[in-house]
């Protein structure tokens, strides 16, 4: 069992846009351990999002290792790379991001559909649809699979995410502002489903700048000019 | 599996793919007719030329004719190759009713239809005489009386529909024909005589071959008759050419040149006898024919490259729809790969929405050509009958009905190419879509 699930260390990311560099990280560090519940919070712009996509390999470092259970996953190959965004970790957006075609069900089940092959997905496919179908009771979506994404509310929708990125049960959730597109009673609902998972063991990390938010995880990091702030 | 799930909900939801495969299925469709019909204009005409020559042609373009020919055939028809023979003479001659002062130029075929009709399938294109090819220098009226069959041209008008009418009873015509002999030299043979030879016949049928200078040029008549008119019969009998049929089993190509080998042989032998059989060639029909068919051959390449840019045009029009279809479906693109999608799985859900239009849209294609051909004569009677309408010229072709017989391959080559034109069209936006990374356009799609 490793002591750590994720660490980043001494991360740098630059954006250049035309002649002008920006530093976004600048040589950021942290690290969290299995079953935690962390925030990242800290000012519009300081790269919080930058910093999650790093970790769920969206994006990569220009400087600094990130280790995923001890090993290096800027150093994967995209094969194994593909392998981590659909079974190691599991994201959750600000903005839903739901396929408009498929349905909740679909969606639901996409990262196994996404890894299964033809055959493989003709053998397990009453395992999966009864995964996807579990999953949907736990987020109380039981009425909607059939539904499309344009039927539902937004917290729906998010709930509709957050059953996608658990469908292959990741070690770990990545939450971007899960709950910065919804009102407080529906964000609310969202961090008691959050919460909930976590007491069954999920280890989750998520980015928000409402501190209020941040106060019900576990441990809050904050990032401002782009390094680790002090106190944590 | 989401793959193909997510291609045909695309499709589905997608107003530009239903726009591609409309483009799609009618550029299948235009091929698939013009192609059929033309195609099967070419292939009639070609075997029109066949059934008029048989499969090979011993003949001299003199119009002196060659000499010895039945000691060929009898040579001949030791050959194992050899199905029939039949000496012909081919010359011009003037043609006029005896009761009028007019006449006309004409060709004379002199044949013996005994046994030409073992030969070709000259004896099909008779009216009055059809299925008894034998009496056909014998006038119905009175078989005693030489006969003469004339092109149907010369004797009967199409109607709007293609067709020649007949009269139950032949129509009783005496004909006078004259002939203009020569001498093997080719100087005239009766220099201060008469000069030519005339001899009356009585009309005993049309030919209608399909071919349209047979049909308006050629006359027929007994191959002694005309052996007679063109003084070919002393002091050497000649006629100008030998029509030969191979047996079913042999390869013509090669039959032929086995008919050149003998040739050969039999001139070396008796080239003493007569300088004529140097001028003899020793031709397979489609030799013989190419100058006929060759120009329709072209017309048929042409139109197949013109159909090739029907085939760009298709590349260009599902580039573009799938240009726009990627374009707008980049955010699912950053989904997917956020989920561990490879590229390859990206760039395969575009290529099988572009495999399901090319299916699609070739097989609703290819249906509403197989039913357009199957009614295009009918259709063809009604634009006629109400507007007057042809959709082919007649008198160019020579057909009574427009060819509509499908070639299965021509049909499986149009359908594959059409699939392929919209792999190829959806290559490029495909690969594009699945080298994005997903980070940019989900952030994109933010804003
Ligand atoms: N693809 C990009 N190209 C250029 N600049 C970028 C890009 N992505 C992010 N940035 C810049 O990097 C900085 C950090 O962006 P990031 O999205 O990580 O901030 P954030 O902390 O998540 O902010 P917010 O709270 O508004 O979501 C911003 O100034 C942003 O403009
Ligand atoms: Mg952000």
């Amino acid at each position: 069992m490793s002591k750590y699930i994720i660490r980043a260390t001494g991360v740098h990311k630059h954006y250049r846009m035309g002649s002008a560099d920006l530093h976004v990280l600048k040589g950021v560090g942290m690290a969290v351990k299995p079953g935690e519940f962390v925030a990242i919070t800290g000012a519009s712009g300081s790269g919080k999002s930058t910093l999650l996509h790093i970790l769920g390999a969206l994006d990569r470092p220009d400087k600094g290792s990130v280790e995923f259970q001890e090993t290096d996953i800027t150093k994967y190959s995209w094969a194994r790379l593909n392998k981590y965004r659909n079974s190691q970790v599991g994201f959750v957006f600000q903005f839903y991001h739901l396929l408009p075609e498929l349905t909740v069900e679909e969606n639901i089940m996409l990262p196994a559909m996404i890894s299964s092959s033809m055959l493989g997905w003709i053998k397990n496919r009453k395992t999966i649809k009864a995964r996807a179908k579990d999953l949907a009771d736990q987020l109380g979506l039981k009425e909607r699979l059939a539904h499309k994404p344009h039927q539902l509310s937004g917290g729906e929708r998010q709930r509709v995410a957050i059953g996608r990125a658990l469908m292959k049960s990741p070690p770990l959730l990545l939450a971007d502002e899960p709950t910065g597109n919804l009102d407080s009673a529906t964000g609310n609902g969202i961090l008691e489903v959050l919460e909930t998972l976590n007491r069954a063991g999920q280890t989750i990390i998520m980015v928000t700048h409402d501190l209020r938010i941040a106060d019900r995880a576990h441990r809050v990091i904050r990032l401002a000019d782009g390094l680790i702030g002090s106190g944590q | 599996m989401y793959k193909f799930k997510l291609a045909i909900r695309y499709i589905l939801k997608r107003p530009a793919s239903w726009l591609a495969i409309a483009a799609v299925a009618l550029c299948v469709f235009m091929v698939v007719v013009v192609m059929t019909v033309l195609s099967g204009l070419v292939t009639e005409f070609r075997n029109k030329n066949h059934s008029f020559t048989g499969d090979c042609i011993v003949h001299t373009k003199s119009l002196v004719g060659f000499p010895l020919y039945e000691q060929f055939i009898t040579l001949l028809e030791k050959d194992t190759s050899v199905a029939a023979t039949s000496p012909v003479i081919t010359n011009w001659a003037l043609m006029s009713l005896t009761r009028s002062d007019q006449n006309m130029a004409v060709e004379i075929m002199g044949i013996d239809p005994n046994r030409h009709c073992n030969v070709t399938s000259w004896g099909n294109s008779l009216f009055y005489h059809k299925g008894n090819c034998r009496d056909a220098f014998k006038p119905l009226r009175d078989p005693n009386r030489p006969g003469l069959v004339i092109g149907i041209e010369r004797v009967s008008r199409r109607d709007m529909f293609g067709a020649y009418p007949h009269d139950p009873v032949p129509p009783d015509y005496e004909l006078a024909v004259s002939c203009f002999p020569l001498t093997a030299k080719g100087t005239l043979a009766k220099m201060g005589t008469d000069l030519v030879n005339t001899k009356v016949f009585y009309f005993s049928d049309d030919s209608h071959t399909g071919l349209a200078g047979p049909d308006t040029g050629n006359i027929y008549a007994s191959l002694d008759d005309v052996q007679m008119l063109c003084s070919m019969n002393a002091p050497q009998k000649r006629v100008s050419a030998i029509y030969i049929r191979f047996k079913n089993s042999v390869n013509i190509n090669d039959a032929t040149a086995n008919v050149r080998k003998l040739w050969n042989n039999f001139t070396a032998q008796n080239s003493a006898q007569s300088e004529l059989l140097k001028n003899v060639l020793v031709q397979s029909w489609k030799d013989y024919s190419r100058e006929e068919i060759a120009p329709l051959e072209k017309e048929q390449v042409m139109i197949t490259v013109l159909f090739c840019m029907v085939g760009i045009i298709t590349i260009f029009i599902i580039f573009v729809i799938f240009s726009m279809l990627v374009g707008s479906k980049t955010k699912d693109i950053g989904i997917l790969k956020s989920f561990g999608a490879s590229d390859i799985d990206i760039a395969y859900v575009f290529l099988t929405v572009s495999t399901l239009i090319g299916a699609l849209g070739s097989a609703i294609g290819a249906s509403a050509g197989i039913f357009f051909l199957r009614n295009i004569n009918r259709i063809e009677h009604y634009t006629m009958e109400r507007f007057g309408l042809a959709l082919w010229d007649r008198s160019m072709y020579s057909i009574e009905a427009i060819p509509n017989q499908l070639n299965a391959l021509v049909l499986s080559i149009i359908i594959a190419s059409a699939i392929l034109a919209c792999v190829a069209g959806a290559l490029l936006p495909a690969m594009r879509a699945s080298n994005k990374r997903p980070v940019e356009i989900l952030q994109v799609t933010q804003i």
